[in-house]
């Protein structure tokens, strides 16, 4: 029997508690006070991850058995908890970004008519995550990575009377179980096999696996994580979703739901790693994401959907680092980012909040950095680190892939440094337009006015973050390789190399360059290229085309089931079945006109039918 | 224990039907005090097998019953929503055939899965048909007269097969051992060509209740059209006897054949699922929508049956019972929502959660147990006779997962259009009102059961254990 740490327990408990202390007491009763036992648990949580961080740092390891789930004969699904070097590292950040969301949300979602239903839903996501990432197996992975995809459906519709958040919603979420396919029928064939899916046994059996079964379910994940990490083809549902709240925005964006896709992929790395020619494909698809992404957020207006682009750009810099084999990079990156991006859209949360509207585009930006100075102040830090200026955390993260891009040849270095200049390119682009300026194009509001101090003091610990992360590269080693240690050893991070921050460096001042004089020394431009060739923009506003394929598909799939669920089952199936009554009825009412119940008719029946029986017996 | 205790439970409403017949004003008590005492009851028996027998007739017909995890748990069930129709019709003033109908659905159902004598079974089988006839003839929506007609003709047909088939089977052992018997333990089907007939007779008996398409075209009337508890009992528990007669009949007495027909029957079951999501998504009225949805979940309680694995026989045993709980859940909400607003059309609401917060709050909590969310009932029935397929054959378990996938294409949209969705012209949105405490005391116990059957289903998956482990080839 392992001892399991109070913290572990905590973990759920805490959450579990503030859910139904706010659901069933507070929310009838206060709503408006409902996110208070909320916060606590969100306290309460960090530091039981603050101490679980530390037992796996000095050594320890946890995989043990809480309760059976389901059971048959001999066998069970169990629920579990796995307290080790990955599951801990990305746990850290989730827990103590989640926790300082959770805070930012409470100044921001102040007076909604949905608060307490807000903040419910938004727990709930927050323990949907935080349980995925200690789970010891796939079933118990897999509830969790239900429900984060059944909060976030709540959430992104959270302002129910909004039509494009109730659309995008039923998008994200048709989109994410398009991917659970993946997913089930992966946990489904390896269960059917092997009759466990700890991850704990299935590392040591991943190796001796069946060739066929390996490659399937190795690529099932993988599209299970392209869903929920919105790599292509499955990435679109991913901007539409910044139609919720700006908190749910940044939990998504940065701790509880995309990254949830990547972890995915690093769980089952022994598995996936060891099927040939599938890191090299996850490398490719990453790549591809994050450039087109990258070209695709330089051409968005609005500012929200700017950084959703952003994030579909680094999840594809997550996909290629971890093709490449460095698990440990990818993980480091997911981690950055996680600071940083969660920075930019509680700041982006601070423009909207202070124009008094739910979301704001660049032409109605422009000049805030007088208006907005801290926001603009940590805002800019943010965006340096995302653009992976020295010593910013996102430095060394993107460094890490990008020595490891070097080693691998021309092409992933070209892929790794094209990454990069995007990513400063429209970052940049994004911080010029809206702080710099007003360009004649834009109107930003009269009144924009900073946010409270419930807004601007998680930001700013976020920034802290989001600048000091990179700096902890080494002990991020250790913690990965310590505590529950994998079978397989995990690649540690590459030390920095001058040759290779030097080209990053030059990379991101090439995008910074280049966006500088876009839009400030034309300061133009951003709206000329649109007036100029309308076809451009709508290409762009499509995803290159890629949206009206995914439209065509489900239009496809919804007219089939009219076809078979309204004509072929009613008008043809059914109608036919009650046409038989019909005629039966019709032979009915022929036989029964024989029937004319006089005695000479009968007889005459009578004698027929002994003559034919005679006649059938002499032929006989 | 003595024979007659197993009597007493399918008596006990059947007397009390009588009795509510003649109860007059108070026969809605009646009602009230049969069914929950049958239900207390029925929570007395353990979980072994329990046999009650008397000596044999003629041609070796005889009264006997058995009681075991597999049919405890199906009374369970049955007891359970009896009740909660009771109580969910009890501010409609409905005349006293009412109440007793829904006893004496109470007591047929219940004699069916204790029955151990085939043709005791086939009696109480039948006798299920002529109470449920009347609730959808007397007491449905407008289309009443049609559905009740085509709902007693269609399964008719049905048991017309099951009766030559259970004949034929009898004869057959007779003729292969020398001995008479009608009892569904001792039975073995004959081999060969005779063997696949009668085993297709009595399937076809069963799968018109199931209903297995093309036989499912009743489900939809006869869902649509009768009164809400009519439809949570059709839905509920009608519907099982399908299943339960392969599992319980047609596994032991064929047990060869079964796993030959495999690739067939599972072609017809991963069918189920997935014509029945596709017409689901095609429909406009809630009733006919959530009929569909069951054809496509008894798809998974089928596929689970047929796999002949432990997690997929217990997966599509506990299976029946989630859907009962689920989708009888959502025929009463929907029941509820057409108290108010006379209206069952996805068109003819919208934003009901301004109005009516609660009953979205429950519709939603149902919905999703019946997509299969993990943690809520639905999904470990679900999973685990999609588990045991992909032991049998994969290819199944493949589409059955389509089916998971799609069951959120036709819910979803489903939800949104009636709770989120702005109004349409002619909205009846504005006289819905709120769920009252009767109808919220019914609710949250039923979403109290699904969390805790989806979180530690263990202990109901122990009881239902015994039986179809011995299934197990």
């Amino acid at each position: 029997m392992i001892q399991i740490p109070l913290a572990v327990y905590l973990l759920f408990l805490a959450p579990l508690t503030a859910l139904a202390f706010g659901f069933f007491i507070l929310r009838p009763w206060k709503p408006e006070w409902t996110h208070i036992p909320i916060l606590i648990s969100c306290v309460v949580v960090t530091i039981s991850t603050a101490f679980l961080a530390a037992f796996v740092y000095s050594g320890h390891g946890l995989d043990g058995t809480l309760f059976r789930w389901m059971m048959a004969g001999d066998w069970s699904i169990v629920f579990g908890v796995r307290v080790d070097g990955i599951g801990v590292a990305v746990l850290s950040m989730v827990s103590l970004v989640g926790a300082l969301i959770h805070f930012y949300a409470a100044g921001y979602m102040k007076g909604d008519p949905g608060f307490s239903r807000f903040f419910l839903f938004f727990h709930l996501f927050y323990l949907a995550m935080i349980g995925l990432l200690v789970s010891n197996n796939y079933v118990q992975f897999y509830l969790f990575w239900e429900l984060v995809g059944a909060c976030s459906y709540f959430l992104i519709a959270h302002w129910l009377h909004k039509p494009t958040a109730r659309r995008a919603a039923l998008q994200a979420f048709m989109t994410n179980r398009v991917g659970d396919f993946g997913l089930m029928l992966a946990v489904l064939l390896i269960l059917a096999r092997y009759h466990n899916t700890r991850f704990a046994m299935l590392y040591t059996i991943a190796p001796g696996m069946a060739p066929e079964l390996l490659a399937l379910s190795g690529f099932l994940f993988f599209w299970a994580a392209a869903a929920k990490s919105a790599q292509f083809p499955l990435y679109f549902w991913l901007p539409d979703a910044m139609e919720g709240p700006t908190p749910v925005s940044a939990l998504m964006h940065a701790a509880t739901m995309v990254t949830a896709g990547i972890f995915l992929l690093v769980r089952s790395w022994p598995l996936i790693g060891s099927v040939p020619g599938l890191p090299n494909f996850i490398a490719a698809v990453g790549a591809a994401t994050a450039i087109g992404a990258a070209l695709l957020a330089c051409t968005q207006k609005d500012l929200k959907r700017i950084l959703a682009y952003s994030t579909v750009s680094h999840l594809g810099l997550m996909a290629f680092a971890l093709g490449l084999g460095q698990v440990a990079a990818a993980l480091f990156h997911l981690v950055v980012h996680g600071f940083f991006k969660a920075a930019l859209f509680l700041c982006a949360g601070n423009v909207a909040h202070g124009s008094g509207k739910p979301t704001v585009s660049v032409d109605e930006a422009g000049g805030l950095k007088r208006s907005l100075p801290l926001t603009y102040a940590c805002f800019a830090i943010a965006a340096m680190s995302l653009a992976g200026v020295w010593p910013l955390a996102g430095f060394y993260s993107k460094d890490a892939i990008l020595d490891a891009a070097c080693e691998r040849g021309p092409w992933a270095m070209a892929a790794g440094l094209a990454i990069a200049m995007g990513g400063a390119l429209y970052i940049s682009r994004m911080l010029f337009l809206t702080f710099f300026g007003p360009r004649a194009e834009q109107k930003p509001g009269e009144h924009v006015h900073e946010a409270p101090l419930i807004m601007i003091l998680p930001v700013a610990l976020i920034v802290v973050g989001a600048f000091s992360v990179g700096w902890l590269g080494r002990h991020f080693t250790h913690l990965l390789l310590s505590g529950w240690p994998e079978t397989v050893p995990l690649p540690v991070l590459p030390e920095l190399s001058a040759k290779v921050s030097g080209m990053g460096l030059a990379a991101m001042g090439c995008g910074v360059a280049i966006s500088y004089v876009l839009t400030m020394r034309l300061p133009s431009f951003d709206w000329d290229w649109r007036r100029r060739h309308p076809g451009l923009e709508a290409a762009f506003a499509c995803d290159l085309g890629w949206r009206k394929v995914v439209a065509w598909f489900a239009a496809v799939v919804v007219r089939g089931a009219d076809r078979i669920g309204r004509v072929f089952d009613h008008e043809v199936l059914d109608a036919a079945i009650e046409k038989s009554a019909d005629a039966c009825q019709k032979l009915s009412q022929t036989g029964s006109s024989l029937a004319t119940g006089s005695l000479s008719d009968s007889l005459w029946w009578l004698m027929t039918g002994a003559a034919a029986l005679l006649a059938w017996a002499g032929l006989r | 224990m003595s024979a007659h205790w197993l009597t007493m439970l399918w008596a006990l409403p059947a007397v009390g039907g009588l009795a509510a017949l003649a109860g007059g004003r108070h026969s809605r008590w009646v009602a009230l005090l049969v069914s929950a005492g049958t239900l207390i009851y029925s929570f007395s028996f353990p979980g072994g097998a329990v046999i009650s027998s008397s000596p044999t007739g003629p041609f070796g017909i005889s009264y006997s019953l058995a009681c075991d995890g597999l049919s405890l748990s199906l009374c369970w069930l049955t007891a359970f929503l009896t009740l909660i129709c009771v109580i969910a019709s009890w501010k409609k003033d409905f005349t006293p055939g009412y109440w007793a109908a829904f006893l004496f659905l109470e007591a047929a159902l219940l004699g069916v899965f204790l029955a151990r004598d085939l043709l005791l079974f086939f009696v109480f089988w039948e006798a299920v048909l002529i109470p449920m006839f009347f609730i959808i003839g007397l007491w449905g929506m407008e289309g009443r007269r049609k559905a009740a007609m085509k709902f007693f003709l269609f399964t008719f047909f049905g048991s017309i097969f099951l009766l030559i088939g259970s004949i034929a089977l009898v004869t057959y052992h007779h003729a292969a051992t020398g001995i008479w018997t009608w009892d569904m333990a001792v039975l073995k089907g004959p081999s060969g060509r005779a063997g696949l007939a009668v085993f297709a007779a009595m399937a076809i008996g069963f799968a018109v209740k199931i209903p297995l398409v093309p036989l499912h075209t009743w489900l939809p009337d006869a869902h649509t059209e009768a009164p809400a508890a009519g439809s949570v009992m059709l839905a509920g528990v009608l519907l099982k006897m399908g299943i339960y007669g392969f599992v319980r009949i047609l596994w032991p007495v064929f047990p060869q054949l079964t796993w030959q027909l495999l690739p067939w029957l599972g072609l017809a079951a991963s069918i189920n699922v997935i014509y029945g999501a596709l017409c689901a998504m095609a429909q406009n009225d809630l009733k006919r929508l959530i009929a569909y949805s069951s054809v496509a979940h008894l798809g998974f309680c089928l596929l689970g049956i047929l796999s002949r694995t432990p997690e997929g026989l217990l997966g599509g045993s506990i299976q029946m019972i989630n859907h009962g709980l689920t989708t009888g859940t959502l025929f009463l909400l929907v029941g509820f929502l057409y108290d108010r607003g006379h209206r069952r059309g996805l068109g003819d609401y919208g934003e009901l959660f301004r109005r009516a917060p609660w009953m979205t709050f429950f519709f939603g909590f149902t919905m999703l147990a019946s997509i299969g969310l993990p943690g809520l009932n639905g999904f470990v029935g679900e999973f685990m006779s999609l588990l045991g397929m992909a032991r049998a054959l994969p290819i199944f378990a493949l589409l059955g997962v389509v089916g998971v996938t799609l069951a959120a294409a036709y819910s979803l949209p489903a939800y949104q259009a009636v709770f989120w969705d702005a109004p349409g012209k002619g909205s009846v949105s504005h006289l819905v009102t709120d769920l009252d405490a009767r109808e919220m005391a019914l609710l949250s116990v039923m979403a109290g059961l699904m969390l805790l059957l989806g979180l530690y289903p263990g202990p109901l998956l122990r009881v239902m254990q015994p039986f179809l482990l011995g299934l197990v080839p």
